[in-house]
């Protein structure tokens, strides 16, 4: 089991705010369009 | 006499803080996590969900954790897209489906070799026993506070396991003591 054996707890300095801004981004861009785009996809829906 | 639900509350918080403290203290000291104080939690919270019921989110970890030891490296990523989305097909509420994409995310991360096997074993645990996924973003944020300091004081890694406690504590404020 390669995932459970692995003991290393390091991380990049530069991987850490890249992971960093690429959530923020993600979860704002939900926060913002995720109304918007429920509907969009029910009306995709409905016209099926 | 059986302890009340507060009390027992109290007494979770504390052992899950006392866990990720001695997770701190390993990391801070040698950048390493023994596997038992990784691989144990993750158990024990993998039991806790299926109490709970949530069994698919214990499926797609298991799934990970077996697809991580294809041979053919090129081919784990591409069968992992394929059992989330079965995974996501059997997700029962909005809570789950988050869990299970911040599941998939770090596995992800870990696969690529952009953060370690005990930072990611240390997460799903928290994922698993909480059931909600949004506990990965202040998580996140703090360790890309963490990183900026990193990147200005020119270390080139930093110990994750920091941003996971602190952001476990912040999360826990947050759900507990909202705005």
């Amino acid at each position: 089991m390669r995932f459970l054996r692995d003991r290393e707890a390091i991380e990049t300095s530069e991987v850490a705010v890249i992971i960093a801004v690429v959530v923020l981004v993600a979860y704002g861009a939900y926060q913002l369009l995720g109304a918007r785009i429920a509907q969009v996809v029910q009306d995709v829906a409905g016209r099926l | 006499m059986l302890p009340s639900p507060l009390s027992a509350l109290v007494i979770v918080w504390a052992l899950l803080l006392a866990w990720l403290a001695i997770c701190v203290i390993f990391d801070l000291r040698s950048r390493q996590v023994p596997a038992f104080l990784t691989v144990l939690p993750l158990i024990l919270a993998a039991i806790w969900q299926l109490i709970q019921g949530g069994w698919q989110l214990v499926v797609l970890v298991a799934l990970l954790i077996l697809i991580s030891d294809l041979p053919q490296a090129k081919w784990r990523i591409p069968i992992a897209c394929a059992a989330m989305i079965l995974s996501l097909s059997l997700a029962g509420s909005p809570g789950v489906v988050y869990a299970m994409l911040v599941v998939f995310g770090v596995w992800a991360l870990w696969e690529i070799g952009a953060t370690g096997g005990a930072d990611a074993k240390i997460i799903i645990a928290l994922v698993l026993f909480f059931a909600d996924g949004l506990l990965f973003i202040p998580i996140v944020l703090v360790g890309g506070v963490q990183g900026l300091v990193g990147l200005i004081a020119r270390r080139k890694t930093i110990p994750y396991t920091v941003a996971i406690a602190l952001g476990t504590v912040a999360w826990l404020w947050m759900v507990n003591y909202p705005w």
